[in-house]
């Protein structure tokens, strides 16, 4: 059953593809390959020449004759994603093959310099996520991940208002690690926010204010702010922080996060370490948390790894709890529109332990 | 064998097995008075997207003429005197940017892709320390050539003589067009940095 919570919140807060390795390459701003100055999301025309590049097929990319068209010369753009997996474990009646996640992104240009970024998701109905009251219907199944209205302040930086997802740590596509899951702990990742983004070739920074998105189950609404920087300190390797302070109508929470990306010999080290303070509201007592995350990826070639993924996450107090996390992982891009990865984890808790496998096919049309 | 040879004998043999080191790694060098010597160039790119810049360095072979040399009043006196650097050797840590940057700024109207060459007249008189002067160079590649002036700071101690050179390559001034792919497009100026060192 925790898998299954699991796999719904990789689905329903997943912003998939956006991809810290590209410190390989000496890329340390998302802006470089995508047209979110935080990244995830739709590629620009140079992140997709950079996509095809890395792919087993390589060669330039050169839009087809349908991408012109429905790009209106460059005025918008749009993109499918959908993932599949497959899940094998301990248990056959458990092991499955199942969608995980349908999404429609799309990006107006309205002027030069302002944009409207959407992403449209088709989820499964769950209300524990919604409110206990909500019926499974149509409408149940669609969110809206990302709805930004972006205006670019100058070359290296922009203002965006809307919903889209918090911007903390490395920027991990697997929301089931224990730096986002954890310490999210039901509390939306996507709420309404007003941001400013700066950037450079060896800098970005976050400011942001946010308040609750409305669609989160009652209680959870979360009102904060949060402050990301992370700077190139030498060739491949970059060195950030972030600090978040949110409350909602039962709890306060303080996290300080530091990450690390590096790359050399052909392999990328990523690493996050998070502390977290909570405090709840009605009674005053609070518990801390942290977790870390650090996942070694060699790439044998640019659309082919192996590697391996560790976290521990420790909580204190009347809410005392160890969990680790680790496994092997590889990778290969297939072609600029298909990755299929595989994960197998062993997941230890103090009473029992869980193991699992899960491949995953991503199909990225863009 | 070695203490009955002469020392000129042992400073050849030394010679020789740096030369043997160097040309496993595919780098030439001569240097008037030490025996080894160790090349590092380094260039940076920035483009009209901020977030887009790279790097790239030489991971091949070159040729790389650095003079060292005492004068009659006793006076030591170095000159970079010329560089020579198959362009393959220039590479950006992804294959087809390199193609790309080869293609696009290094081909000639033939189609060739003639050695980057760097020839340098000036010498720069050295004590022991750090030591700052300008030297000025012609560069050629793709066919065409343009001068060039370099910022040179040369450290001298009694191990080693090492030169760091920094200059920055006008595109347009070589009569190239800074290239463009997918709306990122090249800045004009190319920062390079140079590093050779010698030690005794």
């Amino acid at each position: 059953m925790k898998l299954w919570i699991s796999l719904f919140f990789l689905l329903i807060h997943s912003l998939a593809f956006a991809n810290p390795e590209m410190i390989r390459h000496g890329y340390i701003s998302c802006k470089a390959c995508h047209f979110s100055a935080r990244g995830s999301g739709l590629l620009s025309p140079y992140g997709k020449g950079i996509s095809k590049a890395f792919s087993m097929g390589g060669g330039e990319y050169k839009p087809g004759s349908i991408a012109k068209a429905i790009s209106f010369n460059g005025k918008m753009a749009h993109a499918l994603q959908m993932r599949g997996a497959g899940l094998v474990k301990k248990n056959p009646d458990e092991s499955k093959i199942f969608p995980m996640q349908f999404d429609y992104l799309t990006r107006l240009e309205i002027s030069k310099g302002v944009s409207i970024d959407a992403t449209l998701a088709r989820v499964p109905y769950n209300p524990p996520a919604l409110d206990h009251h909500t019926e499974d219907n149509f409408a149940t199944h669609f969110v809206f991940r990302k709805a930004t209205v972006d205006i670019a302040l100058d070359k290296k930086s922009s203002f965006s208002f809307g919903r889209d997802h918090l911007p903390l740590g490395i920027g991990l596509v697997d929301h089931t690690t224990y730096i986002k899951e954890r310490n999210r702990m039901g509390v939306t990742d996507f709420p309404t926010q007003g941001q400013l983004n700066f950037w450079s070739g060896q800098h970005q920074s976050t400011l942001l204010l946010f308040a609750p998105s409305f669609q989160e189950a009652e209680g959870n609404g979360e009102f904060g702010l949060v402050a990301k920087t992370e700077t190139m300190v030498f060739k491949k390797l970059a060195v950030g922080a972030n600090i978040l302070a949110g409350r909602t109508q039962s709890i306060e929470r303080w996290q300080l996060g530091q990450f690390v990306r590096y790359s050399a010999f052909s392999t990328v080290f990523l690493f996050e370490f998070d502390y977290t303070v909570r405090e709840l509201r009605a009674t005053g007592k609070s518990f801390s948390q942290f977790a870390v995350f650090f996942r070694p990826r060699y790439y044998i070639k640019d659309y082919l790894y192996f590697g391996a993924s560790f976290e521990h996450v420790s909580r204190k107090q009347q809410f005392k709890m160890e969990e680790s996390k680790y496994g092997p992982s590889m990778g290969l891009k297939l072609s600029r529109n298909l990755v299929l990865e595989f994960d197998g984890r062993l997941t230890k808790r103090e009473k029992s332990d869980q193991k699992y496998a899960m491949a995953q096919l991503y199909v990225n049309l863009w | 064998m070695y203490d009955r040879q002469t020392p000129n004998m042992e400073k050849a043999v030394k010679i020789l097995i740096l030369c043997l080191f160097y040309g496993i790694f595919g780098t030439e060098f001569s240097f008037g008075k030490s025996a080894s010597f160790k090349p590092k160039l380094e260039f940076n790119v920035l483009t009209n997207v901020p977030a887009v810049e790279f790097s790239g360095e030489l991971t091949g072979s070159g040729k790389f003429l650095m003079n060292h040399t005492v004068d009659k009043n006793g006076a030591e006196v170095v000159s970079m005197e010329s560089v020579s650097i198959p362009i393959k050797s220039l590479t950006t840590g992804i294959d087809m940017r390199d193609e790309h940057m080869w293609d696009k700024i290094f081909k000639d109207k033939a189609g060739l892709m003639p050695n980057l060459e760097l020839v340098s007249k000036s010498a720069c008189p050295i004590k022991s320390g750090k030591n700052i002067c300008q030297i000025k160079g012609i560069i050629s590649f793709a066919g065409k050539s343009s001068e060039l002036l370099a910022k040179v700071v040369i450290t001298k101690s009694e191990a080693l003589i090492k030169m760091d050179s920094n200059f920055s390559i006008s595109l347009t001034k070589m009569g190239i067009t800074p290239p463009s792919y997918m709306g990122v497009t090249v800045e004009d100026n190319v920062e390079v940095k140079m590093e050779l060192e010698s030690t005794k």
